[in-house]
């Protein structure tokens, strides 16, 4: 019996009580396409050897007809993809209904990070917990374009789309970090809209939870600093690293030492950093663009964002420094 | 076997060749000689292929290394995208029917020309204008989507997506041409005599082809009218924000480019069919299934396109539909294979090029065709869909089968068209190259894929490094197969024509005319009073 | 082609050298145009689906929204098209007779129900881009008969399109009619050769069919 923790040559390590099930048939599926490949190609290697040309007269034989051969080889293959369609389809159904008492947690996708909402208010960005041995629930929803979450080692996958919500379920096996990607092409940064999944024993899933919920004594700039890396996505176009530290170009203005700062805008106008500059960068962000980034890139948050944390942000950008 | 028209024997006493006489690039771009026509369709649809390769061979550079390699994300975005565009639009869809097809079609069928003849000057023009919007598309800074154009990003993004739907509905309309006018051919001029079940295999697979672009076609028209009345318009019928559905633009793309994989591969079985029986020097085994295959495939195929949006959040019954009528199409498909290779058995198989190239075809598209085995089942695509799995499957049999066909054919009836006779050895070399390459590239990538490594992805983690690097080696050996049959089919042409009427020993009409023929194909009507692959 | 005047019955006929006789070469045309027409519906068929699939989602305000259309120009243009489907047949057929006259006069009947059909497609267009009641993010209505209702717009959305499309292919028939009149003036026509006549028909009896399913599922579907 395999380790489940380490990966087959051709698939992830088995993390879920769904993956042996599709391992299985995976695996079935693997065994009929080499013997339906070896049945076929041996024949017609073998036929090219034997019936090559040799010179002279060609001594072909007319047979061009033979009914029970070709009934027999449309027949046969049907009930198989019959069989196959039919496995297949039941632990599909496995695999798209969860069970009734999963944990809900909701996914908000967006271009380029994950976020992730639980009962009790817990939030976190890029990673979420949950407990190992417990089904789960996943229901999600993109803010912009259409995304995918995708977790190779429990073999499942849902697109996020907007304006709708999706579904996912799985009940984890293994403690431990598992890979998640995004798998529905969503512009420059898709391959970086990663997150991982921290599975973890009851008590100390309870611990993260209480650790990710809202803090109502955290200083405002430390509120800022969160809602910057998770619900507002800021860092995926906005840099709060010095050009030294952190060099590559990035898609809107770099915020570090920006609060202040005088401005150049397309139109040709100046202005400086405020924090009325901030709340109407986002709120109307096309009012002004900086000059040299490009109009109407960054999209409105108006809604998404509340006062107290817009508040938040302008403190956190006040800190860098 | 009676002769018809002038042979290659005696060239001077021949009237001039179709490529002779009219002499002038106008007589070119004028004509009304479907041989003509496909030939200048040919030199477009190889310049496509190489541009699309070129795209090939910067993506797989770009893939040597996780993160940067050559270029920025966004520039890689927008290369993956060309490459599948250019391929699918420009090369895959057109290669076999307009170039091959337009030249072959009517001498198979003992015709003068195909019905229409200025409809198929128009359709020629209808190609070129469609490749300019695409190449402004690309010189204007190009597009990001992917080649499936999904919504809302592609009717949000800042980029020459207007252009490059544009150009894509004007290539539907130059393919939607060629279907009408094969099929009008195919019913009101076959050579007296030819009954439907007396014609060439080639030209089933062209008649269940133009039944495919006809009904399919105008459906991605629409689609696209659609996405740039989205654009333009803002009509909210793809945006979310506006009560519109981003899966219906799914469900509306699909219904034509499923159709569009068959569009793409069953003109190369035709090929296929035809070169297996001629090389194997014997009448087809199950003619009837074959030809009736592909009709079947084409019926069929209208109604599978859902299987590309299993994770889409479609539910579960039209996931069950989906599948099952996917793999009813399996059956028809595996029916032809068999009946191909049971056609090799007790025949005096001649090992030319163009058989090398249908038995390369055999081994790529069996494997190619079993892997969607995979993805047909609906449980098992879910970890599938959209990582390199899909990749390689839809490499396998779109290049691995439908340019291995094409190529096969181009090798196979080149001498017909040119009058020359290529060098065996370069042409085997090539061959093999390209077979090489191929598996090098796309074996590797299903292990990527049943290994979690997504698709259209410019950064990966570490773990996935060796098979990219391994991959990415195949595809230089590969286009480097490529360039070689190049090599050796243009440099045939520094030959004087040298080919005999009918080099390969083939039994359909084309062969019973010179090498390469007149204008006017026949000198006399061809009668026909026998199968296509009778050698009485 | 001979240079008798265009009623003889006598005159001769040369068919493109191709086909093997100039029946194969009618059949062949019409068979053409007959596998053109499907792909015209079949773009068409997307628009319909289009339709089908916001109705059922957004039945509701499909039942309000249709109200602003005024059913009895909807009606009136239904007949327009109607009638010149008939025009268009009769001139088919009096190209077939040898009537050269008749025919360039039911042409010219034809091209001018098209031109009715486009002047009250005007009327109706220009009363909506000043009410507002547009596609999109260009939607400004703010009356009252739709102020309890959600995205409206949506069904002008699916409107414009729809008889948009369908308003550039009677654009397209026209000029494909005007061809054949101009030809039939200059005595093209005669028995023996009538089937540029024919086949332009049979595209614009395509055209008012699209509308006959057109109306009534835009402007009477309450």
């Amino acid at each position: 019996m395999m380790d489940p923790n380490t990966p087959s040559f051709m698939l992830p390590p088995q993390a879920s009580t769904l993956a042996p099930s599709y391992d299985l048939l995976y695996l079935s599926i693997t065994y009929l396409c080499i013997f339906c490949f070896v049945l076929i190609m041996g024949a017609m290697t073998y036929f090219v050897y034997k019936y090559r040309y040799r010179g002279g007269e060609h001594k072909a034989v007319e047979i061009t007809h033979n009914t029970t051969l070709e009934i027999a080889w449309s027949v046969i293959p049907l009930f198989v993809v019959i069989g196959l369609f039919v496995w297949g389809f039941r632990l599909y159904l496995d695999m798209a209904i969860a069970p009734r008492d999963a944990m809900e947690v909701r996914v908000i996708g967006q271009k380029w990070v994950w976020n992730f909402e639980y009962d009790n208010g817990a939030t976190s960005s890029k990673e979420f917990a949950v407990p190992i041995g417990k089904p789960v629930k996943l229901v999600m929803t993109s803010r912009d374009v259409l995304h995918s979450f995708y977790v190779p080692s429990f073999r499942n996958k849902m697109d996020v789309v907007p304006n709708r919500y999706t579904t996912l379920w799985f009940q984890a096996t293994q403690l431990g970090d598992q890979q998640v990607f995004c798998a529905e092409y969503c512009g420059l940064d898709h391959s970086g809209m990663l997150a991982q999944v921290h599975v973890l024993s009851e008590p100390a899933f309870e611990k993260w939870v209480k650790d990710h919920s809202e803090d109502k004594n955290a200083a405002p700039h430390e509120r800022g600093k969160k809602i910057f890396n998770g619900k507002g996505g800021c860092m995926a176009c906005h840099s709060v690293k010095s050009e030294a530290e952190q060099p590559q170009p990035v898609i809107g203005p770099r915020l570090y030492q920006a609060f202040g700062r005088t401005e150049k805008f397309t139109d040709g106008t100046t202005g400086v950093v405020t924090e009325n500059y901030i709340r109407e960068s986002i709120e109307m962000p096309n009012a002004k663009t900086v000059a040299g980034f490009a109009a109407g890139a960054m999209p409105t948050f108006k809604g998404v964002l509340n006062d107290q944390e817009i508040g938040d942000l302008i403190a956190y950008i006040k800190t860098l420094k | 076997m009676t002769q018809y028209s002038p042979t290659s024997n005696d060239r001077s006493k021949n009237p001039p060749a179709f490529y002779s006489a009219p002499r002038g690039i106008k007589s070119w771009f004028l004509t009304l000689d479907h041989k003509r026509i496909g030939l200048m369709y040919l030199m477009f649809v190889l310049s496509s292929f190489l541009l699309g390769g070129i795209f090939a061979l910067l993506v797989r550079t770009e893939l040597l290394t996780p993160g940067r390699t050559i270029m920025d994300a966004e520039t890689y975005n927008r290369v993956f995208t060309l490459h599948g565009a250019v391929m699918v639009f420009l090369v895959i869809i057109p290669s076999i029917p307009a170039s091959l097809g337009n030249i072959i079609l009517p001498l198979q069928l003992g015709a003068k020309d195909v019905a229409f003849p200025r409809l198929n000057l128009l359709s020629l023009y209808l190609y070129m204008l469609g490749a300019a919007f695409a190449l402004y598309s690309i010189i204007t800074g190009a597009v990001d989507t992917g080649w499936t154009f999904y919504t809302p990003y592609s009717s949000t993004t800042n980029q020459s997506v207007i252009s490059m739907t544009l150009a894509v509905f004007i290539l539907g309309f130059s393919s939607i041409f060629t279907g009408l006018n094969f099929m009008a051919t195919i019913h009101t001029l076959r050579a007296p005599g030819m009954t439907f079940f007396r014609m060439p295999l080639f030209i089933w697979a062209l008649y269940a082809t133009s039944v495919m672009q006809i009904l399919a076609t105008p459906v991605i028209g629409i689609t696209l009218l659609l996405l740039i009345a989205e654009r333009v318009l803002k009509v909210g019928i793809f945006d979310p924000a506006m009560g519109g559905d981003p899966v219906l633009f799914q469900h509306f793309f699909w219904f034509y480019s499923h159709p569009a994989v068959y569009i793409m591969i069953v003109p190369g079985f035709g090929v296929v069919s035809e070169l297996i029986t001629t090389f194997s020097r014997k009448a087809i085994f199950g003619y009837r299934a074959i030809a009736l295959s592909s009709i079947g495939i084409a019926i069929i195929g209208f109604l599978v396109w859902g299987h590309h949006m299993f994770t889409s959040g479609q539910s579960e019954i039209a996931g069950l539909i989906f599948s099952f009528l996917t793999f009813l199409v399996a059956i028809p498909t595996a029916i032809k294979v068999l009946n191909w290779v049971a056609t090799m058995y007790k025949g005096s198989i001649v090992l030319d090029t163009p058989m090398w190239y249908a038995i390369g075809f055999l081994y790529l598209f069996t494997v190619g065709g079993l892997t969607g085995l995979y993805l047909a089942t609906v449980a098992v695509d879910i970890h599938l869909h959209d990582t390199y799995f899909v990749v390689a499957h839809f490499h396998f049999v779109m290049m691995g089968g439908t340019m291995f066909a094409f190529l096969g054919g181009l090798h196979y009836w080149w001498p017909k068209f040119t009058g020359r006779l290529y060098n065996e050895t370069l042409g085997k070399a090539g061959c093999t190259l390209a077979f090489i390459g191929f598996n090098m590239t796309f074996l590797s990538q299903f292990i990527l894929g049943a290994r979690g490594m997504p698709r259209r992805y410019y950064n990966y983690l570490d773990q996935f490094q060796p098979l990219h690097a391994f991959s990415s080696v195949g595809a230089y050996v590969l286009g480097f197969g490529f360039l070689l049959s190049a090599v050796c089919l243009f440099g045939s042409l520094r030959k004087k024509e040298d080919s005999p009427d009918n080099p390969w020993g083939g039994t359909t009409l084309e062969w019973k005319t010179s090498s390469p023929p007149p204008t006017e194909n026949f000198l006399d009507q061809p009668v026909i009073n026998a199968g296509p692959y009778d050698r009485n | 082609m001979s240079t008798a005047t265009p009623d003889t019955p006598s005159r001769e006929y040369h068919h493109a050298h191709h086909f093997p006789t100039a029946t194969a070469e009618a059949e062949a045309g019409k068979l053409g145009m007959w596998i053109f027409l499907a792909t015209e519906i079949l773009l068409f068929s997307g628009l319909f689906m289009a339709y089908a699939a916001y109705r059922s989602t957004h039945a509701e305000m499909f039942k309000a929204a249709h109200h602003m259309l005024d059913w009895k120009l909807g009606a009136v243009n239904t007949m327009v098209l109607i009638f010149s489907s008939l025009t268009m047949a009769l001139a088919v057929r009096s190209a077939q007779t040898n009537k050269r006259a008749q025919s360039a006069g039911l042409l010219v009947v034809t091209l001018l129900c098209a031109c009715a059909f486009l002047v009250v497609k005007y009327f109706e267009y220009s009363h909506k881009i000043h009410v507002g009641t547009l596609p999109g993010e260009y939607y400004t209505y703010k009356g009252p008969e739709l102020a309890n209702v959600e995205s409206p717009h949506i069904f002008f959305g699916i409107y414009f399109l729809m008889t948009g499309l369908h308003g550039l292919h009677v654009l397209i028939g026209m000029a494909a009619i005007s061809w054949v009149l101009v030809r039939t003036l200059r005595g093209e026509f005669y028995s023996k050769y009538f089937f540029p006549v024919e086949l332009v028909g049979l595209y614009w009896h395509l055209v008012d069919l699209i509308w006959i399913y057109l109306f009534p599922l835009l402007y009477l579907v309450g």
